[in-house]
């Protein structure tokens, strides 16, 4: 090996690179060659003075200077960061908004008289009055919107009646609960139970009457058709 | 950890992102003086390189190492600064000819800032402007393994250039800075340690 090989071993041995193999045949050159040896010498304490140096830290305040200088986010991209992070509340706000919007809607129909039930051959009305004559019986729920209900026969389920009123005959009987709803709140909370319950409940045979006040009639029946009126 | 705060920085998350620059900061300040011999411009370069940082996250290949990217923002800012200074004093050498005794006195890049020089010997300071004044290929590899303290495979990534040739500019850097060092603390007196 010459002066030049042993140079170059020099820097892989500084570089921690340098195998047994030849650490060996580099420490045998060394021995033997003092010029060399003064080299290696040179170089470790070059090394050592390079680490002699301090390491300064950043001045105080650069992480408030730096995010200062950052470009403040647009309020669009903050409210969907936002979004991302709570999945639960944003789903409960898109709930909330259509259950409102659903509501409103309903809301601005107020003068429409509505029936809901599924059995609902020997109703009679007569403008806003819902009649179920003595001697008939009703077969399930009821429900009756924006009007009057006078119950005269027999109706085995519940009844319902939104923003009305009920008149019970001497002659009536209701097997289920009676409700009387006639709080936009209440109805909301209505509609929610009802929309749960749909979820356990099967198909059912749905007739629907839709009265306007004007006097108009419209007559619907579906099957398997729940939902809204 | 440091992974899921990229994540959630790269998502806008600011408390995650100053996290990353409280993290990195010291880090890229003494490499930036290190390599530019100049703390006010050192940390001009930090704030530069947090801003690309924060323009490219998006483009950050999250199966690679995090500091091998951020190292290399700064290292091509340094970079960046270095060749524009060096057109400056190029002007200036052209009116003052024969000024400089070699080449890299006349691209010097100065003293190191009043905070840092206050805090330092004159050895240090003689060996701080050593460092500051290797070629520039040298110094971005002498300033990553001496001051990150990076293996020769990790500046051979960060510099995107082989092995081989992270340790070629090591060994020059090295033998560069012995002589210069050996020179420069004769003339200022100080006693080389194996003189």
């Amino acid at each position: 090996m010459d002066c030049r090989d042993a140079r170059r071993l020099m820097h892989d041995y500084l570089d921690g690179t340098l195998d047994a193999g030849r650490l060996r045949m580099l420490k045998q050159h060394l021995s033997a060659c003092s010029a060399c040896e003064s080299h290696l010498d040179r170089l470790e304490l070059t090394e050592a003075m390079l680490f002699a140096v301090p390491a300064p830290d950043a001045p105080d305040g650069l992480t408030e200077r730096v995010m200062a200088s950052l470009p403040r986010p647009s309020r669009r991209s903050v409210f969907m960061q936002w979004l991302k992070r709570h999945p639960a509340i944003a789903v409960a706000t898109v709930f909330l908004l259509v259950m409102t919007w659903s509501l409103a809607t309903l809301w601005e129909k107020d003068a429409t008289l509505a029936i809901r039930g599924t059995d609902l051959e020997d109703v009679i009305i007569e403008g806003d009055l819902v009649i179920i004559p003595e001697g008939t019986v009703v077969e399930g729920d009821l429900t009756v919107e924006n009007g009057r209900l006078r119950v005269e026969g027999e109706i085995r389920g519940n009844v319902t009646v939104i923003d009305g009123s009920l008149n019970l005959a001497s002659t009536a009987q209701i097997a289920g609960q009676v409700t009387s709803i006639n709080e936009a709140i209440d109805y909301f909370w209505f509609r929610i139970k009802s929309f749960l319950a749909g979820f356990g409940g099967g198909r059912q045979l749905t007739a629907k009457i839709v009265l306007a006040q004007a006097g108009q009639s419209f007559f619907s029946s579906g099957d398997g058709m729940p939902g809204l009126i | 950890m440091e992974a899921r705060l990229v994540a959630l920085a790269r998502e806008g998350h600011r408390g995650a992102f100053a996290e990353l620059v409280e993290l990195y900061k010291n880090k890229i300040f003494h490499l930036a003086c290190r390599m530019l011999g100049n703390s006010q411009e050192a940390e001009d370069v930090v704030q530069e390189t947090f801003m690309r940082m924060y323009e490219h996250l998006a483009s950050y290949d999250s199966s690679r190492k995090f500091s091998t990217w951020l190292y290399r923002i700064a290292t091509n800012l340094c970079i960046d600064r270095l060749r524009r200074r060096r057109n400056v004093y190029s002007l200036d050498a052209e009116l003052n000819e024969g000024e400089g005794v070699d080449g890299h006195a006349v691209l010097r890049s100065g003293d190191p800032g009043p905070e840092e020089s206050l805090m330092l010997t004159e050895r240090q300071r003689i060996i701080i402007e050593a460092v500051a004044s290797l070629p520039d290929k040298y110094k971005s590899a002498v300033a990553l393994k001496y001051y990150q303290d990076l293996s020769l495979q990790e500046i051979s990534e960060i510099l995107q250039v082989p092995v081989s040739t992270v340790k070629t500019r090591i060994h020059r850097g090295r033998e560069y800075l012995r002589r210069k060092l050996e020179r420069e603390l004769a003339k200022s007196g100080q006693a080389h340690p194996l003189s």
